[in-house]
């Protein structure tokens, strides 16, 4: 009994690789060489002249030999994407895979997404045993969220760009498309001169907020900020600046009304234009949405972790497995 | 190899599979004289890197469409064949793609172009010739397209290991050629009608015996150097001798007018078989196959014919049943003119008994000749009164006294005289001539015959060349009828290629058979017998035996041959991965990587030689420690200015060689 | 008598690796920026081993050592040093901070306000300090060693781009693999420093730079690395490639890395091994104008470029 289960495994197995997902696609030489041989099989039936015959069996064999040798190019090849963090929807971005070839070698090869939300392609020429090899998409996400990527298109014009052979590797992914950028005209300026950092107005630095450097004392300044202990070891007169209350705190939301799509979308690239902005000035910023929070706070991992927020909108409360093709 | 190396080195695969697929056709001389300068200048130009038609795209497909309404219009009318028309247009078509700005689309439509002047070709013509040009037009393409999917679809500068790259393609083009073959062997021949054209005389095909209506003497004998075959035979019974040793009769001539021979005979109707005399169970039944290279319709036997049957004509429309046409006395030829035939004869040794009365007395005129002739043969014969002992004694002292020479040059006013008194020195129609002369003064009927002396068997036919073409005598002997006499000596009377080229002309031999057996002949039945053998491992194994036995014959040429490729692609592969500058210190690095190849050390591939040393090294592999000695010197040589001398190079070298063998 | 360069290096590397272990590449490496007079980045999460391998340099050559651990309140004064009062004499005195020793671990370095961050880097750069119109060397050898961490931890200033020139090599020693942390754990002593001793001193390290300077560069090795500094300003995705202050540091770091094997040339190799650490910092990518993702991209892009720039040989 366990044999025939262990065999029938086996079988299963195996009729598993063999069926693993294909498609063979002629190429516009390949179709032109499609008619050529049809038409020359027809001339060697019609007139039995062997030189045809011959000519005819040499196309044969060439296409028959194309599905073999692109086999082997596919075969055995194992991909693995190096994804960047996130990435703004409508601009190219470098779309890494590491190729390594468990045995043999293989030329020519074509790796792509199987979603249709990425597009671009990379090339890799040669691949041989043991030494991986990247290789670069230059892709494009045309619209903000999470993308699920599941498949790898592994596909190759090898051995005569004849035929493109494509197997389909599943390997998966989660990729994060922040919103467009660049995308929503800058609100005019509230008020000039603000910056960031040492930089600033004194009137940005007076305030009670948090510790944001030490400065020398000037006639006139209030006594009470004075930084004792410092002070003492460098025996001048030295006054903390903290930041002052008006670096504001926002906290943006997004309309939980709208509905998923470009309206949304919308929305969710306004709101991260203002982030970048209200961030650039020094402010902290926050975000709501339907039902998830971030604590308003400052720095670049910040900004980050909020475009992140606004690339999940309205794909939350959405499982993996629903997520957007 | 860099971009632009692999670019050059692609084009030039195309343009020669281009080449190679215009040359089949070329070599069938069907394409027109203009066409074929128009290609060759293409391919040269483009050789030469200049693409003059990359700007002028729209002139350029102007003047392909007049030349193609030109064409089809021609061939409309019945000037010129429909294939050919077709063919000159994709060779013009191909031509134009090599001088126009080069892509992708555009290379591949000149390959696409160039395959169907080979499918051209292939209806064209069905030499020896075509299956070389075949051949290379599948290496160089696959070639091209395969270095070109490699490349991909963008201009990168990376360097590409081409090794492997050609290894693999090498591989698929072996196995494409391979799997051609099995389609071929295997595919099923639905069609029974043979129709293919193997039928243009080609390039070199124009007439190559002297088979005409008349002998005419003087001027010399190049005929017997050439090698190309005319005739095939299949004899039945099969005498199974390597080198046959009989007459071919072709055409008899009886009246000599002191410079040249011709027949007298008068044509009676054509019909489908020609009956010379009664036929009967010991005759030798021939199948004989007449080559475009034979030039003549007359029909030729083994001595002495009786009776011809089965004759076919292939022409340009394809083959026919053909009609024959009988001179009494003189010859048997084919009604229709055609490029080859197909016939069967049959033949009966010995002397030929039919007596006439008409023939024998024409056998006997003789013009106003040198009365020194007359007494030659007087003295010659002496007493002897014999008819048939007095030609004896003519025939031997022809052979005795005078000698075999193809080299007579420049008319003569009498080549008789000439021959026998001056220069006593002639070929096989001097002497054929002399003895009939001597005979005549002698009383004795006799008429030259020419046609073919021998024969070689290659398979289980009989290949009869142009030079084994022969001149020989009958003379009437009462009650033993037509005797064969044959004055011309032994050296003389088979082909005689010049000796260097014997071995060369006999693998030919072989290839082309081969090529026109299996091949251009290649049927049904022929299948079925494959299977058979296929089924019946026995037979095939002790056919194997056999062939093994004549290999050796060809094992020196196959080596020479592929020595010459060898070479011809070590220089291509050289010249394409030499450098503009080398350092001194380079040419060590290449030893030594050859080297290393050659040990078989297990190397990565683009991995720089410090790598390699150093992985080698971690691994504890016993070259380790004199390679890293040697990649050491080679560093400091190439980088350190520290120079590497010749002595030192062979020592480290050699210091790599010790513990290679203790691995071994 | 003094041992060559080569057996004195890789002493040198197996006594660090006693401290700083399963990271023979990172020793290797910051040991040779230290012999080419470089200046060290470590960018990492905290608890790899950092300071660890810091003050490991340090010890192993007896070198004077002081740790700065970066913050939001630190003053440039707090690591020059300043004038102090001194009022039993009634005159000022300056006090030397801590970068008057002859390796600084520089701790956190983005955590300081770029005021601070620059007063280190300029001192870093003339090898010396300048306070109120009076100058003070700095000892020899002299080399700044600094952490930093990865920015998406957020309260940073991340280092402007010129500022990052100033470092030779920049490094990332990265978690260990699984079989060493285990023997780590079972091995852990107390305090790995504190049993260890010096193996070289100070006088090795100048001789060890003086050799490097030694070390020759052939032409062809020069318009190698010529040729690869002009791949990066004329790659698409490069929005700044390196200058030529970069090449000359990678130069100055490949010359170290030769005395590794006792040449006293430059190999191709040499170059190859230090395009990622001497260079993947010093470039500006034009998809990281924000800062998204720069990370590992520029050393992808370095390693392509190594690729397709065809070596000498």
């Amino acid at each position: 009994m366990s044999v025939v289960t262990t065999l029938r495994e086996r079988w299963r197995s195996r009729s598993r690789r063999w069926r693993a997902p294909r498609t063979l696609k002629a190429t516009r030489v390949g179709r032109t060489y499609l008619v050529l041989t049809v038409g020359i099989g027809l001339g060697a039936l019609n007139t039995g002249n062997n030189l045809l015959y011959l000519v005819l069996g040499f196309l044969l064999s060439i296409i028959v030999l194309s599905g073999v040798l692109s086999e082997w190019a596919i075969r055995d090849v194992r991909v693995r994407r190096l994804l960047p963090e996130g990435v703004y929807a409508g601009e190219r971005f470098p779309l890494r895979y590491e190729v390594t070839r468990t045995d043999g070698r293989a030329f020519a090869l074509k790796l792509g997404e199987g979603t249709g939300a990425i597009d671009g392609w990379a090339w890799v020429p040669y691949v041989t045993e043991g030494q991986p090899l990247v290789v670069r998409a230059d892709a494009t996400a045309s619209r903000r969220g999470p993308v699920r990527l599941s498949t790898i298109e592994v596909s190759t014009y090898f051995p005569f760009g004849l035929f493109e052979k494509t197997r389909t590797l599943e390997v998966d992914d989660l990729l994060i498309v922040w919103p467009r950028r660049g995308f929503t005209c800058d609100p005019p300026a509230a008020d000039g001169g603000r910056h960031v950092g040492d930089l600033g107005t004194s009137r940005q630095r007076d305030g009670g907020g948090d510790l944001l450097g030490l400065r020398e004392l000037d006639p006139g300044e209030d006594a009470r900020r004075i930084h004792w202990a410092k002070s003492a070891s460098t025996g001048r007169l030295l006054k903390v600046e903290r930041e002052r209350e008006d670096r504001q705190q926002y906290t943006l939301s997004i309309d939980p009304t709208a509905t998923l799509g470009d309206e949304l979308d919308r929305e969710c690239e306004e709101t991260a234009a203002l982030t970048h902005r209200l961030l650039a000035d020094g402010h902290e910023v926050g975000l709501r949405s339907r039902g998830r929070a971030i604590r308003p706070s400052a720095g670049p991992g910040h900004e980050r972790r909020l475009l992140t927020a606004l690339a999940w909108v309205g794909y939350d409360d959405d499982a993996p497995e629903r997520a957007r093709p | 190899m860099n971009v632009v190396e692999r670019r050059r080195l692609r084009l030039r695969l195309r343009d020669l599979a281009a080449l190679s697929a215009f040359t089949a056709v070329g070599l069938s001389g069907s394409v027109p004289v203009w066409v074929s300068v128009l290609f060759v200048l293409a391919f040269a130009i483009s050789m030469f890197d200049r693409r003059p038609l990359a700007r002028q795209r729209a002139w350029a497909v102007v003047a392909l469409l007049a030349v193609a309404v030109v064409l089809f219009g021609l061939a409309f009318k019945g000037a010129l064949d429909l294939v050919v028309a077709a063919v000159s247009f994709a060779a013009l078509v191909t031509a134009h793609r090599l001088v126009s700005e080069p892509s992708a689309a555009t290379d591949q439509q000149a390959l696409l172009a160039s395959l169907l002047l080979i499918a051209g070709a292939a209806a064209l013509s069905g030499e020896i010739w075509f299956a070389a040009c075949l051949l290379a037009f599948g290496v160089f393409s696959c070639l091209h397209l395969g270095l070109s999917v490699v490349e991909g679809p963008v201009d990168r500068n990376e360097d590409l290991p081409m090794g492997p790259v050609f290894r693999q393609v090498s591989l698929g083009v072996g196995l494409a050629l391979a799997g051609g073959v099995a389609f071929f062997v295997l595919f099923p021949r639905l069609s029974w009608n043979l129709a293919s054209r193997r039928a243009t005389p080609g390039l070199l095909g124009q007439s190559a015996t002297g088979m005409s209506d008349r002998v005419r003497l003087g001027g010399g004998g190049d005929l017997k150097t050439r090698a190309r075959i005319v005739l095939r035979a299949r004899l039945q019974p099969d005498p199974k001798q390597d080198e046959l040793d009989r007459y071919w009769v072709g055409r008899r001539f009886d009246v000599f007018d002191g410079r040249e021979w011709h027949g007298s005979g008068v044509p009676v109707a054509a019909s489908d078989f020609v009956h010379l005399t009664a036929n009967d169970r010991r005759d030798t039944e021939q199948e004989i196959e007449v080559l475009p290279a034979y030039g003549a319709r007359t029909l030729v036997a083994l001595e002495h014919p009786v009776m011809f049957t089965r004759a076919r004509a292939t022409s340009a429309s394809g083959t026919t049943a053909t009609q024959l046409v009988h001179v009494p006395g003189e010859e048997v030829r084919f009604a229709a003119e055609a490029i080859s035939y197909t016939y069967v004869a049959y033949s009966r040794p010995g002397t030929w008994m039919r007596d006439d009365e008409g023939e024998r007395t024409r056998a006997l005129a003789l013009p106003t000749i040198d009365p020194r002739v007359a007494a030659l043969a007087k003295t010659i014969v002496g007493t002897e009164t014999d008819p048939l002992r007095r030609a004896h004694l003519v025939e031997r002292w022809l052979k005795t006294s005078l000698s075999y020479s193809l080299e007579l040059e420049g008319e003569v006013a009498d080549p008789l005289t000439e021959f026998l008194f001056v220069r006593k020195s002639g070929h096989c129609e001097h002497f054929a001539t002399a003895l009939a002369v001597l005979l005549r003064t002698l009383d004795v009927p006799a008429r030259i015959t020419v046609g073919f002396f021998g024969g070689k068997r290659v398979d289980d036919r009989y290949l009869i060349r142009a030079g084994d073409a022969h001149a020989w005598v009958e003379a009437w002997v009462d009650d033993r009828g037509w005797v064969t006499l044959d004055a011309t000596p032994e050296s003389g009377r088979g082909s005689q290629p010049v000796a260097l080229l014997a071995m060369l002309a006999d693998l030919g031999d072989r290839i082309e058979e081969a090529w026109r057996s299996r091949v251009v002949d290649y049927s049904f039945i022929d299948q079925v017998q494959f299977v058979r053998n296929l089924v019946r491992p026995p037979e095939r194994a002790e056919r194997e035996g056999t062939s093994t036995t004549r290999a050796p014959v060809s094992v020196p040429w196959r080596g020479l041959a592929s020595a010459g490729v060898g070479l011809v692609a070590y220089l291509v592969v050289r010249r394409f991965q030499r450098r503009e500058r080398l350092h001194p210190a380079a040419t060590f690095l290449a030893r030594l990587e050859g080297q290393l190849a050659q040990l078989q050390v297990p190397r990565r591939e683009g991995e720089p030689l410090e790598e390699l040393t150093r992985r080698l090294t971690g691994e504890r592999h016993p070259l380790a420690p004199p390679l890293e000695q040697a990649t050491r010197r080679y560093l400091e040589a190439r980088f350190g200015a520290r120079p590497l001398p010749e002595a030192e190079q062979r020592r480290l070298l050699e210091a790599l060689r010790a513990p290679a063998q203790l691995v071994r | 008598m003094r041992p060559a360069p080569p057996d004195l290096l890789s002493k040198l590397a197996t006594h660090l690796g006693d401290v700083v272990q399963g990271k023979p590449a990172q020793v290797r490496l910051a040991l040779t920026c230290l012999v080419a007079r470089g200046h060290l980045l470590l960018e990492d999460v905290p608890g790899v081993g950092k300071t660890t391998l810091a003050e490991g340099l340090a010890r192993s050559f007896s070198l004077s050592f002081a740790r700065v651990q970066f913050t939001a309140d630190l003053l440039p004064s707090d690591i020059l040093g300043a004038q102090v009062f001194k009022q039993a004499q009634g005159t000022f005195e300056f006090r030397k901070g801590p970068i008057f020793h002859q390796v600084v671990l520089a701790d956190e370095l983005n955590r300081a306000p770029p005021r601070t961050q620059s007063a280190l880097l300029e001192a870093m750069a003339q090898g010396q300090v300048s306070l109120d119109g009076t100058t003070h060397d700095l000892p020899r050898p002299f080399s700044v060693i600094a952490t930093q961490n990865p920015l998406d931890l957020s309260g940073t200033y991340p280092l402007p781009d010129s500022q990052l020139d100033r470092f030779l090599l920049r490094l990332s020693l990265g978690h260990l693999d699984a079989a060493t942390e285990a023997q780590l754990l079972v091995a852990r002593r107390a305090d790995p420093l504190a049993s260890f001793a010096p193996v070289a001193d100070a006088a090795d390290l100048v001789f060890l730079q003086e050799a490097a300077d030694q070390v020759q560069v052939s032409k062809d090795v020069a318009d190698y690395a010529v040729r690869l500094a002009a791949a990066t300003r004329a790659h698409s995705d490069i929005e700044r490639g390196v200058s030529t202050r970069a090449v000359l540091s990678l130069m100055s770091a490949a010359r170290a890395v030769a005395l590794w094997e006792g040449r006293d040339f430059v190999t191709p190799g040499d170059l190859r091994s230090l395009l990622v650490p001497a260079l993947a910092h010093r470039l500006l990518l034009r998809s990281s104008s924000n800062g998204a993702f720069a990370r590992d991209e520029a050393g992808h892009l370095l390693e392509e470029l190594a690729r397709q720039v065809p070596a000498p040989r």
